[in-house]
């Protein structure tokens, strides 16, 4: 055996350290931490129809940054995955969800969470071919799914894309999908990188009449003319009757290449007529009740004059929502807005009252020029407003949520994600990604 | 007892060995002759598996080549074959740690036989004197073939000596031993049986004693025959 | 133990004698440069806030404010620990390769040797094998000694006030090297052994092939390595060649992908298995 000590002194010694790695490894890691909802007014469980990806970041501990998923009102630490659930794991609560729910249905599409539109009975898929095959970006073909949750009965559809007259597009992509079963309003963002043309296209589909070309029902840019650039509002309810569009223009372009506005207008789309309608500048409103006619808040035009410098940016001073046949305005006065109803027909503002935000900045962020969407952090769904923010109050913002009542105008929730740990919550940063309502019935995997 | 069956075998395009078969059995010793490049070191590594074959067979006591082979036969080459950083007592000590067949009287015998010092490093050895480490890896292992390749190339005259002298000793007695070699003169008197190797075949394969008996020749006579004739 | 096992044991211990010289001198080299580069890094922290403190006429505290804290992860990403582990790599290559020429290009041929002792010729294989890897995770264990101690010495030679508060363990989970190096991330390390051994296991079955039948076996060896690798990487094409990326779920492809590589180390080891019994020349 004596022959044998080198071997028997290096595997030994291979052993001991790694052993002992193990050791430390286990013994030296921070402890597992959790997340919680802090609630400073109303109860947690109006966080229930809210789900996001928590991503913390400890400055004094790297290691001590896990991932969270937060669905169905708890917080789930990723890091706890097995090394498969990890792999397939996406980071949008939603989309994991439909993997979870329909794994054969999203097997082969573009697992992005504006390509899934889900309703109580059906899944709807609406993707570009180029959003699965990089080799034919470029492509104007357009795949549909639909897939009914009772009989897993799936219907699949590739259509052409008619882009208007004069108009050639390189990159296309949904912006978001619409749905009454079996009609699809279907929007779509397409850019030329040559001329740096870009087009929000609207089509209809019907699933149990479906076509092979489809010919856009609205081409909002060249709708709302003078150029410039046309966002569309994120939407949770995917029945709702009216699109929320804020349109940006007298557009420069700054020596850093950067792109500034100074105009920005807010129209919704009617889904049922296929017509757009421009919502009143709050001065030029004939029937606005109770109006703070002293209040310095000057109309959306000016307040954006400023928009595109690199530190005097500043949300909008609209703001616009829909949940089914009702069209939302409010006016942003920081720690409050001034909510309206907005009579579509009449093309009427119909005040409402007054409801206090938690802070000056929750649920309005800044949205530039680049971005497709709006309303990221803002939405109705059930007749309650939802924001989303940062609290800066504290040294590390901490992610901030506010649930109110449209009818009541109350406050229901608002609440921070911290963890419990006091001490830690002074060097943990959280930031809040994938935001997204689900409203009920819609979010159980289980 | 060793036997090749038909074996042939080719180096590239060139046929080495065309179907070659003959016996070597205990107690004897068994000569390959035929000129350089005849194939007599590749029947020989063919024999320890050392080297495939195209087609043939080997069989030793009747089993096929297996590892256990290695415990009834053993293959003396014609260069040092132990690393040459080891000492003699190493080198025996390797040999001692893998062969249960290691006979270490014997091998104590035959370093005293061949006046080697086990504490000498094989790199440093004379070419004589690796010859003998060599001998040494072979003979101390209680086995019933050893097959020598070569044992005299290179060695000299006094070297050549004793190593003829293993041949006469018991340290092969009861062995069957199968030898190449070019300077067949040195051992012909011990050797029993000659297989001459010409064209990749088995051209002749006569008893030495009933030759010189019989027809008054010696193997020498025969091979100048063959091969000059 | 049996006959078979204790065998296998003195064959690996005599393949690492062999070596471990070389083992023993990259482990010094690796010691050496580590050193240097614990103790330079923190010279020029000092050098520079002396600089700062004399350019700025400041006190020492404001210089360490100005200049931020003294953070371990500049040593652990500092050449002087990549170096040695890049040496050390290369190596290990080189001596999957070494480790069998040598046996036929020795000043003498041990080749003959090896292959007439009475154990299975796999027995040599995987001591080969076996004593490449001592030679990995040797040096993998070294380094990471060395991590430990470089850590505390760090702990000495700085102010704790100034010294970045990530602890160390944090630091090694947060490094690239270490990430492949350290079994930090089961997954990950499970995932890069994998691809290893078969690497390892292909090399071999190319010089065992070379060893076999010469020029033309080496042509063969790396078609086949080829193969392997197009093997390897094929499920990570075939989304492209599908026109769908999104055809398999990544834990579906990282599975086929295990297999295929499971596959393509057992294949080696029964084609070297054939070629060492069957088809090598010495």
């Amino acid at each position: 055996m004596n022959k044998q000590y080198k071997l028997i002194g290096f595997v030994a010694f291979i052993l001991i350290v790694f052993i002992g790695f193990k050791v430390y490894d286990v013994s030296a890691s921070p402890e597992q931490m959790n997340l919680t909802v802090s609630t400073e007014l109303g109860e947690a469980d109006q966080m229930e129809d809210i789900q996001f990806i928590a991503h913390t970041f400890n400055y004094t501990n790297y290691q001590q940054s896990p991932n969270f998923e937060f669905r169905d009102g708890s917080f789930q630490n990723l890091n706890n995955q097995s090394m498969f659930e990890a792999m397939d794991y996406h980071f949008s609560p939603s989309v994991n969800s439909l993997i979870d729910r329909y794994r054969s249905f999203v097997r082969g599409k573009s697992q992005s969470p504006n390509h899934f539109t889900e309703t109580d009975n059906h899944v709807i898929y609406t993707a570009f071919m180029s959003d699965v095959d990089w080799n034919v970006r470029g492509s104007d073909k357009l795949l549909i799914s639909s897939l009914n949750k009772s009989t897993e009965e799936e219907k699949d559809f590739e259509v052409n894309l008619q882009i208007p007259d004069g108009s050639s597009s390189y990159y296309y992509s949904v912006v978001d999908t619409y749905v009454n079963y079996s009609e699809l309003t279907i929007i779509v963002n397409t850019y030329n990188s040559t001329n740096e043309e870009e087009l929000t296209l609207i089509y209809e589909f019907d699933i149990e009449n479906p076509t092979d070309t489809l010919t856009p029902v609205a081409h909002l840019e060249s709708e709302l003319g003078q150029g410039g650039k046309v966002q569309v509002s994120t939407n949770v309810n995917p029945a709702n009757r009216y699109i929320p569009l804020r349109h940006l223009y007298d557009i420069e372009e700054t020596m850093y290449g950067e792109m500034i506005y100074s105009s920005v207008d807010f129209y919704v789309y009617d889904r049922q007529t296929q017509e757009l309608t421009a919502i009143p500048s709050f001065e030029d409103s004939a029937t606005m009740v109770d109006g703070d006619d002293s209040s310095d808040n000057s109309q959306s035009d000016t307040a954006n004059e400023n928009n595109g410098t690199s530190d005097d940016y500043s949300p909008d001073e609209m703001i616009v929502l829909t949940e089914n046949e009702s069209v939302y305005v409010a006016q942003n006065k920081g720690e409050s807005v001034e909510w309206y109803t907005f009579n579509v027909e009449s093309a009427d503002l119909q005040q409402v009252g007054t409801l206090d935000m938690a802070n000056e900045s929750i649920g309005r962020e800044f949205v530039d020029y680049y971005q497709t969407t709006f309303n990221n952090t803002m939405h109705v769904s059930d007749g309650k407003l939802y924001a989303s923010g940062v609290d800066f109050n504290q040294e590390i913002g901490a992610p901030v949520f506010q649930v109110s009542d449209l009818a009541s105008l109350e406050i229901l929730f608002y609440g921070a994600i911290q963890t419990d740990d006091p001490e830690l919550n002074e060097v943990l940063e959280i930031s809040v990604y994938e935001y997204e309502i689900i409203p009920d019935g819609l979010e159980s995997n289980d | 007892m060793i036997e090749v069956n038909n074996i042939y075998k080719s180096f590239g395009k060139k046929k080495v060995l065309n179907g070659v078969s003959f016996t070597a059995v205990k107690g004897e010793i068994t000569c390959l002759v035929g000129v350089n490049g005849v194939g007599k070191t590749t029947i020989l590594n063919a024999i320890m598996n050392l080297t495939p074959l195209k087609k043939g067979s080997i069989l030793i006591d009747g089993k096929p080549l297996s590892v256990d082979s290695y415990n009834h036969i053993a293959f003396i080459p014609d260069a040092a074959i132990m690393l040459p950083n080891m000492t003699v007592q190493e080198a025996m000590d390797f040999m001692k740690d893998y062969y249960k067949t290691w006979n270490g009287n014997r091998a104590k015998e035959i370093v005293k036989f061949f006046r080697l010092n086990p504490s000498d490093r094989i790199s440093n050895l004379s070419k004589g004197n690796q010859a003998k480490v060599n001998l040494l890896m072979g003979l101390a292992l209680d086995v019933e073939y050893i097959l020598m390749d070569e044992p005299f190339s290179g060695i000299d005259i006094f070297t050549r000596e004793q190593i003829t002298e293993v041949f006469s000793s018991r340290l092969v007695e009861d062995r069957g031993v199968l030898i190449t070699t070019h300077e067949i003169q040195d051992i012909e008197h011990l050797i029993d049986r000659v297989i001459l190797l010409d064209n990749g075949v088995v051209y002749k394969d006569f008893n030495a004693e009933d030759m010189r008996e019989t027809e008054g020749k010696s193997v020498v006579d025969v091979m100048r025959e063959v091969y000059n004739g | 133990m049996s006959h078979s096992v204790k065998s296998f044991i003195k064959l690996t211990s005599f393949e690492l004698e062999r070596i471990s010289k070389v083992f023993f001198g990259l482990i010094g080299f690796t010691l050496i440069s580590n050193l240097i580069g614990y103790i330079f890094p923190i010279l020029r922290f000092n050098q520079d806030i002396e600089e700062y403190m004399i350019s700025q006429n400041i006190s020492v505290e404001m210089a360490h404010d100005a200049l931020g804290p003294f953070s371990f992860d500049r040593v652990l990403n500092s050449g002087w620990i990549a170096f040695p582990i890049v040496i050390g790599v290369t190596s290990i290559g080189l001596y999957a390769l070494f480790t069998w020429y040598r046996e036929w290009f020795g000043k003498n041929t041990f080749a003959y040797r090896l292959f007439m002792l009475p154990v299975p010729r796999t027995q040599v294989f995987f001591s080969k094998l076996v004593t490449i890897y001592i030679g990995i995770y040797s040096l993998i264990a070294v380094q990471m000694l060395s991590v430990f101690g470089g850590y505390q010495l760090t702990n000495w030679l700085i102010a704790d006030a100034v010294m970045d508060p990530n602890p160390l363990i944090s630091l090694i989970h947060s490094n690239f090297l270490f990430a492949y190096l350290f079994p930090v991330d089961t997954g990950l390390y499970f995932t890069i052994n994998l691809i290893g051994l078969t690497g390892i296991l292909v090399v071999f079955t190319i010089i065992l092939l070379e060893r076999s039948y010469a020029l033309k076996g080496f042509g063969l060896g790396l078609m086949y390595a080829g193969f392997v690798i197009v093997l390897g990487i094929l499920p990570h094409f075939i989304g492209e060649f599908a026109g769908n990326r999104y055809l398999l779920f990544y834990s579906e492809l990282m599975i086929i992908t295990y297999i295929l590589l499971a596959l393509a180390s057992i294949g080696s080891i029964i084609w070297s298995r054939h070629l060492i019994n069957r088809k090598i020349t010495i």
